[in-house]
């Protein structure tokens, strides 16, 4: 028990120094990073899978995206005067200091919020005016998706040399996660009404075969991007960054396994309409965005407390 | 689908985006005066801590046994890769706290604690 805990030191030390103010920036960036991934990833889907009228209605994007790009784009702004308060010492007084609020924003920060908010305010505008999947709209779509996956790497340790390799890196990893968050809930909607079965269950076929495609970029991608940053992966275990990302990655295992067993077992059986096979689905999805809420509360750790190199 | 020409023409605005956005760089703390962990005969003249890229100081504090230590010098928001002060008065017998939070230059809130004892 004491060997375990002493090699647990470093991850207890982080947590003794993680302050009230610096828990709320944490959990502030979680839910940043969940509405927009669910904002770019609805897009995504749309444009993937959409085009049937009644799925496009039982998916519900025409609401979700509009409403995850709102929420996205007022979290973002609210991380400016966190970041604001932190660097003055953990107060309200410091969160609205114009010098401080200056300082966060003149630079890299300020940078991801012109970018994301650019990316999560044409998604906002697009989504309400239209819902079309080609032409402009889809373009302009994209485009605002680009502008909010682009501001990730504008700012952290993927903003370091080699500044290209690791944000191509970063955004391919954002992209995949997008693909597989923002599918979660729309998958979810139009595996529930009955009457919507067999052509929900194409749909959540067509979703498995691509999702390998991006399971297998978001693993590559992250392990790659964490051995760089890391400088090996002699500290996994011995750095306070290494054991929450350790934790990550054990989160990420259990994802595989529930997306294995949708693609394998629960899919296949709820084409077929086995008993109960629907629950059981829906029941799945929903354990996968548990599952992807904690990794993304761990990532958010990671970014706001500690570094790769301590 | 949306045709494979605004893909591709939305990818190369990105890569060149990308291509063109300065090297930033992602400041660590390299060493502290007194270093983390020591023991100091008597009280120490200078406290310092340096970093191995430019960061933006904005808060450093000393604290101890009597509570926060007045310093000679406080940080500006200049861009600095070390920073010098020394306690307005001698520290007396006792743990001391070095709590210093600022911004690097890849836009990375940092902050770090440094523990030193006097003797």
């Amino acid at each position: 028990m004491s060997t375990a805990l002493s090699l647990l030191q470093p991850l207890l030390d982080l947590l003794a120094q993680t302050d009230g103010w610096a828990w709320l920036r944490v959990l502030v960036a979680a839910a940043f990073y969940a509405s927009a991934l669910v904002a770019v990833g609805g897009v995504w889907f749309g444009l993937v899978f959409g085009g049937n009228p009644a799925l496009d209605r039982a998916a519900g994007l025409r609401t979700l995206v509009p409403a995850a790009a709102g929420l996205a784009l007022a979290l973002l702004l609210l991380q400016w005067p966190l970041q604001a308060g932190f660097l003055g010492g953990g107060t309200w007084a410091a969160a609205f200091d114009p010098g401080l609020l200056a300082l966060v924003f003149d630079g890299a920060a300020g940078q991801r919020i012109l970018l994301a908010g650019s990316g999560l305010l044409l998604l906002f505008g697009v989504w309400i005016e239209s819902d079309r999947w080609r032409g402009l709209g889809a373009a302009a779509s994209l485009l605002g998706a680009a502008l909010v996956l682009l501001a990730f790497t504008q700012v952290g340790h993927s903003a370091g040399a080699p500044r290209l390799l690791l944000a191509s890196l970063l955004l391919l990893h954002l992209g995949a996660v997008a693909f597989w968050v923002g599918a979660l809930l729309p998958l979810y909607r139009i595996s529930g009404p009955p009457h919507l079965s067999q052509p929900a269950a194409r749909v959540l076929r067509r979703f498995g075969r691509l999702a390998s495609g991006a399971v297998a970029a978001l693993i590559a991608t992250g392990l790659w991007l964490a051995w760089h940053l890391m400088e090996g992966w002699s500290s996994l275990l011995h750095s306070a960054y290494g054991q929450v990302l350790s934790l990550k990655l054990a989160a990420l295992l259990l994802l595989l396994g529930l997306a294995a067993l949708n693609r394998w077992h629960l899919v296949p059986a709820f084409a077929a309409s086995a008993p109960r096979a629907r629950q059981r689905l829906r029941a799945s999805i929903a354990c996968e965005g548990f599952l992807v809420a904690l990794i993304l509360l761990l990532t958010a750790f990671l970014t706001t407390t500690t570094s790769p190199t301590g | 689908m949306p045709c494979l020409k605004c893909i591709v023409r939305v990818a190369l605005a990105l890569y060149l985006l990308l291509a063109a956005t300065q090297l930033l760089a992602h400041a660590q703390p390299e060493g502290s005066l007194p270093a983390h962990g020591s023991t100091v005969n008597g009280s120490p003249n200078r406290i310092a801590v340096w970093f191995d890229h430019p960061m933006r100081l904005t808060l450093f504090e000393v604290s101890g046994p009597r509570g926060a230590v007045p310093l000679s010098q406080s940080p500006g928001r200049d861009a600095l890769t070390r920073f010098e002060t020394s306690p307005a008065t001698p520290l007396a017998p006792g743990k001391y706290t070095v709590r210093w939070r600022g911004l690097a230059s890849d836009g990375h809130v940092m902050a770090d604690e440094i523990y030193f004892t006097v003797r």
